[in-house]
């Protein structure tokens, strides 16, 4: 267990190196003189040269490396110059509202995947199921920022029921958070009825229902539980691509977040912004892969060993 | 090989696949479209013409003219979409295909080496896996600058390391398998079990995972292109037509509606075939993953 344990955290530690030493290199790789970058067309050669030694931009390349590297991980993320002010305020400010967007996702997903599996389960019949798939298949066909375009353009812009977008109200969350939570929801509805059609066939559900239980209190307390336990590592993937998919949701929506302040970095090549926000990002993947390890051993008695 | 091919042969799993010939079908338009672009298409897709602005400066909707509108530049959308569905279309295919070619090798060799290497190239795909796509296509992009070669070369960046990582699950399966044993056994050297005997099972799982992969790479760069990242204006793609409408869509939602319906039915043929591919596999797979 703590040997486990103790590898994956070195593994988080090693990618969040990884991904810092991508950004240095990005910086690097990047065509032009990050100096004359700074200092703007009309700036004097004189100007540059003092910014090209205040950044230490002289130093040999490992001398920037190390020192790079080792602000990164003392949390200083550097200064974005678009935004006039440190990364870490920033993202300080952005994200939380993601996150939050992420959550209530991740939420209403599980919470209409769950029903809508053991219905179909429950169901046993060819339309239901093929209708479960056709539904999954269409929703995911298209990506979840433009299913939020076409809701917002039908229920906020036609009708009038919802606002248009912005992060006021709890009002203007009910889109951006279906047009998540429908599509992974229907996805993970598909899978939950695999795994739960597997777990009917086991002993233990020909007891209960021998037994005389209702079916659908089998389904519920016995089935479920260990139906969802084989899901966990997808539930990690769904929250990792959930948390990628709401950076454009938000841009859609325009709903100030990590996704809208990475798409003005990208149109201003604000590297530092760029890269801390891509750390931060990784920072995230990691914790809810190791979230999803932690509750399987916490749930499975079988895994603690 | 003979003998494997047989017995696959014997087995009860030929049955019509009314997914596969539906999706195929659709693939196979989208593909002569594309192809055929420059003679189907009405108008230059880069042609900004003053006819095609309505007179208070906007883009016209869908008309006899221009059948389905044009852009805010007044470029026919019809043409725009047949030239922009070729890129996406013609990225994502190239991109998965390298994709799928650097996934066959590293998995293979992953699988068929020892401990020390073979954990190394999936550390190395574990990573890839890990890293976000978006920040990964954004950043070579900006290096390499925006266009359609750059494109194509995030979309492999982004698409090898899952692809890498079904070929070594398959691979470390079948090289256990009674038949590689005894091949073994009978003294055939590995390069060639691994071609002629390992290679043919791993394939067809690989394919359906490829061809899946090809809608999620039009699906990856329709959401660069909405970020403002991927290939250069003029150039037309589906992610570009998405990226330059926002402010539009609400007057004229063809601006957006009509690059979302070509998404979606692209998305939908590379399912429809991928998961028919997959499906027969997944139940005659009797040694699991």
């Amino acid at each position: 267990m703590t040997r486990f344990l103790t590898g994956r955290l070195a593994a988080t530690v090693i990618t969040l190196w990884l991904l810092a030493t991508a950004g240095f290199l990005l910086v690097e790789l990047i065509p032009g003189d990050p100096a004359r970058t700074l200092a703007g067309p009309q700036a004097s050669a004189d100007t540059i040269q003092r910014i090209t030694e205040a950044y230490g931009l002289d130093e040999p390349l490992w001398v920037r490396y190390t020192e790079s590297v080792s602000k990164l991980a003392q949390g200083d993320f550097g200064y974005s110059f678009s935004r006039s002010e440190a990364v870490s305020s920033v993202i300080g400010r952005s994200l939380p509202p993601t996150l939050l967007l992420t959550l209530l996702a991740f939420a209403v997903e599980v919470m209409l995947a769950i029903p809508l599996a053991l219905f179909v389960v429950g169901k046993r019949n060819r339309i239901v199921d093929n209708a479960l798939v056709a539904a999954a298949g269409a929703t995911s066909a298209i990506p979840p920022f433009l299913v939020g375009l076409v809701l917002l353009y039908l229920f906020a812009f036609r009708l009038g029921w919802l606002p248009l977008g912005g992060s006021g109200s709890a009002a203007a969350y009910v889109l951006p958070v279906a047009s998540l939570a429908v599509p992974f929801g229907l996805v993970l509805a598909r899978l939950l009825r695999t795994t739960l059609l597997e777990e009917e066939d086991r002993a233990y559900v020909t007891f209960a229902l021998a037994r005389g239980e209702k079916p659908w209190l089998v389904r519920l307390r016995h089935a479920l539980p260990n139906a969802l336990l084989p899901l966990f590592s997808v539930l990690a993937l769904d929250f990792v691509a959930l948390f990628s998919s709401v950076a454009i949701v938000e841009v859609a929506f325009s709903i100030e977040g990590l996704g809208s302040d990475l798409f003005d970095a990208l149109r201003r090549l604000d590297t530092p912004l760029i890269i801390g926000i891509g750390l931060v990002a990784g920072l995230v993947v990691a914790a809810v892969n190791l979230l999803a390890d932690l509750s399987v051993i916490a749930l499975d008695p079988r895994v603690r060993r | 090989m003979t003998a494997e091919r047989a017995l696959e042969a014997q087995s009860p799993r030929r049955k019509p696949r009314p997914g596969l010939v539906a999706g195929g079908i659709l693939l196979a338009g989208l593909a002569v479209i594309s192809i055929a672009a420059p003679l189907i298409a009405p108008y230059d897709p880069t042609f900004e013409s003053v006819a095609g602005l309505a007179p208070d400066g906007g883009p016209l909707d869908p008309g006899a003219t221009y059948l389905l509108g044009t852009d805010p530049k007044g470029r026919d959308l019809l043409s725009r979409l047949i030239f922009g569905g070729r890129v996406t279309f013609f990225a994502s295919f190239v991109a998965v295909g390298a994709a799928t070619v650097i996934g066959l090798i590293i998995g293979l060799v992953a699988a068929s080496s020892n401990r020390r290497i073979g954990g190394l190239l999936m550390r190395a795909t574990d990573l890839g896996l890990a890293i976000p796509g978006l920040l990964l296509a954004a950043a070579i992009s900006a290096v390499l600058g925006r266009g359609l070669v750059s494109l194509t070369i995030a979309l492999t960046a982004v698409f090898w390391a899952p692809l890498a990582r079904v070929t070594y699950g398959q691979a470390i399966v079948v090289k256990e398998r009674q038949f590689v044993v005894a091949g073994r056994a009978l003294g055939a050297r590995w390069g060639f079990l691994l071609i002629h005997h390992v290679l043919p099972h791993v394939l067809p799982i690989v394919a359906a995972y490829a061809a899946l992969s090809v809608g999620w790479a039009a699906l990856f760069e329709s959401a660069l292109g909405f970020l403002g990242v991927g290939v250069q204006e003029p150039t037309s793609s589906i992610g570009a037509m998405l990226g330059c409408c926002l402010v539009f869509y609400r007057q004229h939602p063809g601006l957006i509606l009509f690059p979302t319906l070509y998404l979606g039915l692209l998305v939908t043929a590379t399912t429809l075939v991928g998961e028919a591919l997959r499906r027969p596999r997944e139940v005659s797979r009797g040694t699991g993953r």
